[in-house]
């Protein structure tokens, strides 16, 4: 997280993370997987998703909570190659691209936070859609891809993925990639309302804050677009890479999506009904708001329903109460999923492996190199007697 | 799964690789020399001697078979071991000693055991069969210092100059590995009679070779036994002897020999700058010059297989022999020997390439000469790894 942010952005959305993405998909290539590895990538990709999730949302560092919610993505991203079915795969891969556009984005709009206020901390941050616009709707762009809002890529690769585990019959992946996308939801929120919303700290208010660059803004505004293009018509990424892609790794699927990435076949017909329905239910929403409401002036800030208790001055939700709410309410669950005990721990095993080993050796390596090479070779010469 | 696994490999295309190597020496020994005269290796016989070897090398390759390739490549051996002595420490001086007994025991056993296997190539009569095969496994574990073979290797490296560690390693080593690759097309019996006891070694050298890399401090004994770690995996693509097997093993040994003089002339201009050996306990050396860290960090990375760069080619191949061989689980122990590899790699990187110096030091500007010679190297093991097809066809 200390590395630049276009690195970061090159790291986490594309070129790193995915190296293990893509070992696993060529695994494809080299032998047919036995079930059981179906069940354990799975297993692996289901605990992924959750851990990094449950993880993003304790973060108060904006490229460290991007950096979790990478390994949530990775998670379902190997979900979908661990299905091991044609739809699994296509998903998997296409979940793979769609995350490489929508974190990058993010990744850059953060840079960008960070270029022009001089910190990636939330709890410092607040209103800054007021003073760096276009990164705000472009972040929104990206979240809402994220997130997995209709007519973004994100939408098309969660219906894709959901879609897939239904057909392979696998309920729990459905529970758990659902489960996740609400608690992705919820710490993409807090960072949206954290940074650009809000009441705008003092500090900020003083400071020359001021959009993005065109030339930053052309960055990641090319990415956002290409996050709606490829939610809009994701038969073009299909036809061009994705099932090159799947063919090569020895799977057949014919693409069957429509525009805005509806799928019109297996368990997809019920799915693309249920989107259909969402979608409906969306735009009934958006008229009947678009008709009742009496003016375009809105409240610049809504008071916080107390239930009569009285607040101080600055009360809100904000990040640092997301965080707090998080790591209380969770704590056990932190406690058991922290990974780095473990790395820790096989790391300084291997230490004393490698110093044990060493003890061992080099005295004999120093001091009697010639008649401990002779004892191995009478060794040799007794296995080679036997064999 | 791809029929590939089940072709053998010929003795025609066993002649090529002779010539294959030959190049890659003589390409190797231009770029030593040149390296050696922007930073001097030793005193003035040390380029003679260094010469010699390279002549030696690749004359017993290109001779063809029989005893004058044997002859030749044992002397440019024992040139090797008076390239040692002409580094004239005491150290260096009970390094060649030690070297040299070691590798007339090698030299009579092989011998002996050549001499038992005989020109026809076949299988001698009982008990003779295990004598020879006695020989020669306890010869070629000594010449390629395997695991727990290798006492000579890490004192060497570590009291000789760069090049002469990179001469030793990249060709005195790489061309026995060489006559192991023909034994095992001439005289197969040796290896798979007794299977499991070249499988032991190669797994011991994997693992051995990996952990006792980690627990070095001086930059240039982590090399040794990185080529100890390697060997293993060359070892055990000889074992295998398929089309992948074979011929990764032959293409993986190329690239270690390209990218040990790599690494080793990277060490050797650090070492100039800093007026001392390299090890852990330097920090930020890449700050003194970026060019020869990016040539240390890169050739690494080659180094245990990653693409685009040449070492990919041999390593991939010899993962799919590993799977034919031994199917999964073999696979994973080569992935987990390769995951201790990166682990020591990254850790110089890190700690002594990366980040920032302990303290301002002055230090020697770096002989450009070796840095662009080191670099231009480094493009081509890039090129061979992006456009690897004539090689491959080259090798059959």
């Amino acid at each position: 997280m200390n590395a630049p942010t276009p690195v970061s952005a090159l790291l986490h959305s594309a070129c790193y993370v995915k190296a293990g993405v893509y070992l696993i998909a060529r695994m494809y290539s080299l032998a047919h997987w036995p079930h059981a590895w179906n069940i354990v990538v799975i297993t692996l990709g289901c605990v992924t998703i959750f851990v990094g999730a449950i993880f993003a949302l304790a973060q108060t560092d904006m490229k460290r909570l991007l950096a979790y919610s990478t390994i949530s993505q990775l998670g379902y991203i190997i979900t979908g190659l661990g299905l091991g079915t044609n739809l699994g795969i296509a998903a998997g891969l296409f979940y793979c691209l769609s995350h490489g556009l929508f974190k990058g984005t993010l990744f850059l709009c953060a840079g960008a936070v960070q270029h022009s206020t001089g910190t990636r901390d939330m709890r410092r941050l607040g209103g800054l859609a007021a003073k760096m616009p276009w990164t705000a709707r472009i972040w929104l762009i990206a979240t809402a891809a994220i997130v997995g809002v209709p007519l973004t890529n994100g939408f098309v690769a969660k219906w894709l993925l959901l879609d897939a585990a239904l057909d392979a019959n696998m309920t729990i992946v459905v529970i758990v990639a659902w489960v996740v996308s609400v608690i992705t939801a919820i710490y993409m929120l807090k960072a949206t309302v954290s940074v650009f919303y809000g009441e705008m700290p003092a500090w900020l208010k003083e400071s020359h804050v001021h959009d993005a660059e065109p030339s930053m803004l052309g960055g990641m505004g090319i990415l956002g677009f290409l996050c709606l293009l490829f939610g809009l018509a994701p038969q073009i990424l299909f036809k061009g890479l994705v099932n090159p892609a799947v063919t090569a790794l020895g799977f057949d699927w014919k693409i069957t999506l429509t525009w805005f990435g509806l799928q019109t076949s297996s368990a997809g017909v019920q799915v693309t009904l249920g989107a259909a329905i969402a979608l409906v239910a969306l735009l009934f929403g958006a008229l009947i708001f678009a008709m009742t409401r009496k003016s375009r002036v809105v409240a610049n800030n809504v008071a916080v329903f107390t239930g009569g208790e009285p607040l101080t001055d600055n009360a809100g939700m904000r990040a640092v109460d997301f965080t707090v709410v998080a790591e209380s309410n969770l704590a056990p669950v932190y406690k058991i999923t922290d990974p780095d005990p473990i790395y820790f721990g096989l790391w300084n095993g291997i230490k004393k492996l490698a110093n044990g080993f060493a003890v061992v050796m080099d005295p004999i390596s120093e001091k009697f190199p010639i008649w401990a090479s002779a004892l191995l070779i009478v060794v040799v010469f007794v296995i080679v007697w036997f064999i | 799964m791809n029929s590939l696994f089940f072709q053998t490999v010929t003795s025609t295309s066993s002649e090529l690789w002779d010539w294959v190597f030959a190049g890659a020496f003589l390409v190797l020994m231009i770029v030593i020399g040149l390296y050696s005269a922007a930073i001097p290796q030793g005193k003035r016989s040390w380029s003679i001697l260094a010469a010699l070897i390279g002549i030696l090398a690749i004359a017993g390759l290109v001779v063809g078979e029989g005893w004058a390739r044997i002859a030749l490549l044992d002397a440019a051996a024992f040139v090797a071991v008076a390239l040692v002595w002409n580094q004239g420490t005491p150290a260096a001086k009970s390094a060649a000693k030690t070297y040299l007994i070691l590798m007339i025991i090698a030299v009579a056993f092989l011998g002996a055991g050549m001499a038992l296997v005989g020109e026809s190539n076949e299988l001698p009569v009982s008990p003779l069969d295990k004598i020879a095969a006695g020989l020669l496994i306890a010869g070629f574990a000594v010449k390629l210092a395997l695991v727990p073979f290798y006492f000579w290797l890490p004192k060497v490296t570590e009291h000789s100059s760069p090049m002469t560690s990179a001469l030793i390693i990249s060709i005195v080593d790489i061309a026995a590995f060489c006559e192991m690759a023909h034994l095992r097309i001439t005289a197969a019996w040796v290896f798979t009679d007794y299977a499991i006891l070249w499988l032991v070694l190669a797994l011991l050298s994997m693992f051995g070779g990996a952990l006792l890399a980690l627990a070095q401090k001086n930059i240039k004994r982590m090399l040794a036994f990185s080529t100890i770690d390697d060997m293993g995996y060359l070892v055990l693509g000889t074992l295998v002897g398929t089309q992948y097997g074979l011929n990764g093993a032959i293409l993986a040994a190329l690239s270690h020999a390209f990218f040990k003089v790599l690494l080793f002339g990277a060490v050797g201009v650090a070492e100039k700058q800093l007026g001392h050996d390299l090890t852990l306990e330097d920090h930020g050396v890449a700050a003194r010059n970026p060019y020869n860290a990016g040539v240390f960090i890169l050739s690494a990375i080659g180094m245990i297989g990653v693409p685009p760069f040449f070492g990919f080619i041999g390593r991939w191949r010899l993962y799919l022999s590993g799977l034919e061989y031994g199917g999964v689980a073999l696979v994973l122990a080569m992935a987990a020997a390769t995951a201790l590899a990166l682990l020591y790699y990254v850790r110089v990187i890190h700690r002594v390439w990366l980040g920032k110096p302990a303290e301002e030091t002055v230090s020697t500007p770096a002989p450009k000469l070796a840095v662009i010679v080191l670099v231009i190297l480094l493009l081509g093991m890039l090129a061979v790894g992006l456009y690897p097809n004539w090689l491959t066809t080259l090798i059959g």
